[in-house]
């Protein structure tokens, strides 16, 4: 090869690709997730889609919480056929032994059940509400029960008093279901060490709800298209 | 609210907004900078999953680090970022142990491997029939990964064999080598999407 066949072929390939781009399919979002674990943000995760449906993101690792936030923003966008409108996103670290992933998957499940076997395009948004409420109410005490229970009753949970009043259907969730539907989760401080942990059985986790449940079709491949994100940590 | 990206900043704003630690302008710069530095990474990882992956790695050294850069005049800071984006790409696959070394029987075949001979027709064809970006892309990414680490540090990057040696912990000969070979497979590629004849493009 000659060398100005050599220089051509820099040229050629430099001209092209120096300002070649690629589209990013995760947000912004996953970048502060991603942070967790250099340790600029803390704490638990915390998504208040709006004041109807509250999806808790409890520890675990920073993949696990990218694969949570971007999963449940597009499982937002799927469901409420728009982008979310104000999410707020609080990050914080628990115990990385509990299920967050599992927790999100399990939910997006019932959300996804709740939409097609329960028919709920014939429902009414007050009726969507009250399914999607009792389910992720059950979900977020579950978890945090399970949080408690690892990390030796050092969790404390704490109601949130302060319900957004965004969505018009609001009013129509009684106080108990609202306070316990946004049930928050303090921050472990004696476990914020393990923020730098690696905790590949999170992800494999999440593979298996995924993969081994196959259901529902429309949701999982929402979440498939995140999991498909996640690289094995070694 | 971390999807308000806001309004547009001049580079050596979003610089001085990071060095403050501002989340609005941290999100402006990612949001416009991560296609081109996923792309860049994507060069030198060939695997878009991980090029994404390493992307985010190496903005939060960008965020964490940022305090060390100076202005320089416009592009430095995208300079600087590019230059990380391609460290860390570099350090995941040295970690990963991919890098293959070349032996010195490598070198003295492929320097025997082709005379010098000018053979413009191929590039005639080439900007005739016109090659898209995301062709060349693919025919880079799918180069063996320790020629397309020196062709990417040496075509596109501009480095020098020396600083190439340096970054990657090889020798001299062996960047050369590499480099050479990578343009012979870069040159089949080119000449097999061109439908281009030519025996010292198809061995």
């Amino acid at each position: 090869m000659s060398t100005n066949e050599s220089h051509k072929i820099d040229e050629l390939f430099r001209d092209e690709l120096s300002d070649y781009t690629v589209p990013v399919a995760v947000s912004t979002l996953s970048l502060t997730a991603l942070a967790v674990k250099k340790g600029l943000f803390y704490k638990l995760s915390l998504i208040k889609l709006n004041s109807i449906t509250g999806i808790a993101i409890i520890g675990g690792t920073a993949t696990t919480a990218t694969v949570a936030t971007v999963a449940t923003v597009k499982l937002y966008k799927h469901y409420h056929k728009s982008n979310v409108p104000a999410l707020q996103h609080e990050v914080k670290q628990a115990d990385a032994k509990t299920a967050p992933a599992q927790l999100f998957v399990d939910t997006a499940q019932q959300m996804s059940q709740a939409i097609s076997s329960e028919n709920a395009a014939t429902l009414n948004s007050e009726e969507k509400t009250n399914v999607q409420t009792k389910m992720i109410q059950n979900q977020v005490s579950s978890t945090v029960h399970s949080i408690d229970k690892s990390a030796n009753n050092n969790v404390v949970t704490t109601p949130t008093k302060n319900v957004s009043t965004q969505s018009n259907v609001a009013s129509n969730i009684n106080s108990q279901t609202q306070t316990q539907n946004l049930v928050v989760t303090n921050p472990v401080q004696a476990q914020t060490s393990v923020v730098d942990t690696v905790k590949p059985q999170s992800i494999k986790t999440v593979r298996q709800v995924v993969y081994v449940k196959p259901k529902p079709v429309v949701i999982q491949d929402t979440v498939v298209t995140v999991i498909k994100k996640v690289r094995p940590k070694k | 609210m971390l999807f308000s990206i806001g309004k547009k900043h001049t580079e050596e704003q979003l610089l001085k907004g990071c060095q403050k630690r501002d989340e609005k302008i941290r999100n402006e710069t990612y949001s416009t900078w991560a296609p081109y530095m996923k792309a860049v990474c994507l060069r030198y990882l060939a695997n878009d999953e991980l090029a994404e992956d390493i992307m985010h790695e190496a903005f939060i050294k960008v965020f964490t680090n940022i305090d060390k850069l100076v202005w320089k005049g416009d592009g430095s800071f995208k300079a600087w970022t590019v230059r990380v984006m391609v460290n860390c790409s570099i350090d995941y696959l040295k970690q990963a142990k991919k890098l293959n070394n070349v032996s010195i029987d490598d070198v003295a075949e492929i320097a025997d491997e082709y005379e010098d001979e000018d053979d413009g027709s191929l590039f005639g064809m080439i900007k005739k029939q016109g090659i898209g970006k995301d062709e060349l892309m693919a025919m880079l990414e799918s180069l063996p990964e320790s020629n397309r680490l020196v062709f990417n540090l040496y075509a596109i990057e501009q480095l020098k064999h020396k600083e190439i040696a340096e970054v990657l912990g090889i020798a001299e000969e062996a960047s050369r080598a590499r480099l050479k070979r990578a343009r012979i497979q870069l040159k089949e590629k080119l000449a097999i999407r061109c439908h281009y004849v030519h025996k010292s493009v198809l061995v």
